[in-house]
This record gives C-alpha cells, structure tokens and sequence, in this order.
C-alpha cells in the first residue's frame, strides 16, 4: 500500500492538504464571477469548476504516488 | 472589446473602489450578489492567511536585495488593507528598526520574570506586572537606555511591590519599535526593592506592547541593520515560529491578490462572457407565450 503522508497532521495538527479546499472552492467563484453575470449560473460553473480541479488535482496526485510509490 | 449589457455606471471609479475594497466596486454599480462574493471570498482567503502566518506574512522589504517581497507584488492587489505594508516600509525611519532605540522618554505596561542574577541560568523569583517609564540614558545616546519599573511582583509567598532601575547592560536587550509582533521584548539588569526588603541586584525579562501601528504589517528585517554575529533575524525568527505556516499564509494572501485582480477587471470592463450570456438567455422560449 502506498504511504501517502501528505494527509498527515501539519501546522496546527491540520495537514496542508486541507488548506487547499476551501483555496478551490474560493478560485472556482471567483474565477467563474468574472466569467458570469446570473447568479445562479455563477453557482452553477463555480460548482463545475470545482470538481474540475479536485478531480486534476485528485488525478495528478494519484500519478505521483504511483510514480514514487517503489522509491 | 464588445460592451456588454451590465450598467457599469462610471467603470474607472467602479474599478479603483474594486481595488480599495474588494466587491465596493459591484456594490457601486448595483451588482450586489457579486459583490458580496467578491468581497467575502477575497477579504476572507486574504485575512486567513494573515491569520495563518500569525501577520507577519504580508510586508514589503525592497531596499536588500537578498529579502525583497516580490509576494507582495500579488498581495498588493488587494488594497486597503495590504497597503499599510507599503506604509510602513516607506514612512518609518531606519532607527525604528534598530533594536535598543529608545530617542526619547515614554512610559508603557510591561510584564516579565524575576530571577535570581547570581545563578548563570537566572532561577526565577517571580511574575513582575506593572509600568515601565524608559529614557534614553544620556540625551544624545539613544541606543542606551535606562527604564523605572513599578509593579507587583507574583511569587509562591504572595504579591510584593517591586520598585527600581532596569538598565541595558551585559545581556541588556530591547527589541525594535516596529516588528510584526504584539510583544516587544525588553531584558536587563535590574536594581530594585521587593517590597521593604533593600535594593538587590536581578534579572528581569519580559515585554512591552507594541501598538497597532508599530506591529500590523511591519517588516521583517533580514538581516538587522546592526546585527551581531549568529544573532537571528526577524526573519528566521518568523520561520521558526511559524514553519511551513509561513509559507501557506503567503500563498493564501497573494491567491487572495490575484483574485481581485479578476474582480477589478470585471468592475471595469464587465463579465467576460457578459453578451454570450445575454444570447442565450434571449434564445430561450419566453415562459409566457407572447400575444399578438
């Protein structure tokens, strides 16, 4: 099994992986606010937006723990 | 670019309110669902991180070439309240980042510990709270300072009026003005009475406020302008604190910079796709039939 640390506790007994969410969360409104001007649409793609990147994240971060899991 | 359909009232303000505050801008221009996301989500991502980094992660430092904050470049971009940075960096003079600078007499709380001078690891007598009145030593040598205290002191015996001189000498230390922390460090030698009891010789460490203005924002100083060697800086000091803390409030704060960037952008020029959007709500079948 791989040994993925990144989810262990950091500053604050929190990982840093958790500081990441809401950082998603926040770009994915933003981002989709400059885009949009109906608010429900704003909500709408914010909400693609923001599986969208998890799941890249999610994805990229699969790779590297295969990639480094005989290391 | 194409104009879209959104009254943006008069962009160029709307966009240098959208700088100042993140979401005034779309508050001006009645675009109030936006500027409330705007201004939560950016005011929020930028107050985490200075939380985050316990303030001393938003600062700008240019003048040494090794520490300068091209961070800050992206933090700026939030406005208000990321500028008092830029406030402290240009306003204050040289000195108020010295350590052991005291140019002329002021009084202020202090808190500290007692201890014992004749042992070499300074055993503690007890918790002294109370006023500090310090003064440069002679007029015309401010990095020499002497300080009255008055307070009471804790001990396991109970409380006790303390009386006497703190002065820097020996391991005598007094941080500087402006730093990015609440506690200004003050330690020295001291000669004083506990209670009816004659004067004796101590150690006293502890601390005195710094105000708002002397510690939101400030700088760190890497190195210090009259730093001893192996001595260390503001800088280390915060990473030591802080740990990969540091780090993250920076990323938090200068995402929340980049943000507004996009927020001022769509104060100014409206919703990137504000026209496509326009269409194809107008391609819709009216929900009430129209009659003729």
């Amino acid at each position: 099994m791989w040994h993925i640390d990144l989810l262990a506790a950091g500053p604050g007994g929190l990982s840093r992986v958790w500081f990441l969410f809401p950082l998603i969360v926040i770009i994915s409104l933003v981002y989709s606010a400059s885009r949009y001007e109906v608010s429900e649409r704003i909500v709408l793609r914010a909400g693609r937006l923001c599986v969208q990147i998890t799941g890249f994240m999610a994805a990229v971060l699969g790779l590297l723990a295969w990639l480094s899991s005989g290391l | 670019m194409s104009r879209p359909k959104v009254n943006l009232k008069n962009p160029v303000l709307a966009a240098i309110l959208a700088f100042m505050v993140p979401g005034l801008g779309h508050f001006y221009q009645r675009r109030v669902f936006k500027g409330a996301l705007y201004c939560v989500c950016i005011l929020g991502t930028f107050f985490t991180g200075l939380s985050i980094g316990h303030g001393q992660v938003v600062y700008f430092h240019w003048k040494q070439p090794d520490n300068r904050t091209y961070a800050y470049l992206c933090q700026v971009w939030v406005g208000l309240p990321a500028l008092p940075a830029l406030a402290q960096a240009k306003l204050r003079s040289k000195e108020a980042f010295d350590p052991n600078y005291v140019p002329r007499r002021f009084t202020s709380h202090f808190e500290g510990t007692l201890s014992d001078s004749s042992f070499p690891d300074g055993k503690a007598i007890g918790k002294v709270a109370g006023t500090i009145e310090l003064k440069p030593k002679q007029p015309d040598s401010p990095k020499y300072w002497q300080g009255i205290v008055k307070g009471i002191v804790t001990t396991a015996e109970g409380t006790q009026k303390i009386e006497g001189e703190l002065e820097r000498s020996g391991p005598g230390w007094l941080e500087s003005e402006v730093a990015p922390w609440y506690e200004r460090r003050i330690a020295g030698q001291f000669v004083g009475r506990v209670a009816d009891e004659p004067a004796e010789n101590f150690k006293l460490d502890g601390y005195i406020p710094r105000s708002l203005w002397n510690s939101f924002e400030a700088p760190l100083q890497d190195p210090r302008s009259n730093e001893i060697a192996g001595d260390p800086s503001d800088l280390d000091r915060a990473h030591k604190e802080l740990g990969s803390r540091f780090e993250l409030g920076v990323v938090y704060t200068m995402i929340a910079g980049l943000l507004n960037i996009l927020a001022i952008y769509d104060a100014l020029e409206g919703p990137a796709y504000g026209e496509e959007e326009e269409e194809i709500e107008n391609s819709k079948p009216p929900l009430i039939p129209q009659t003729t």
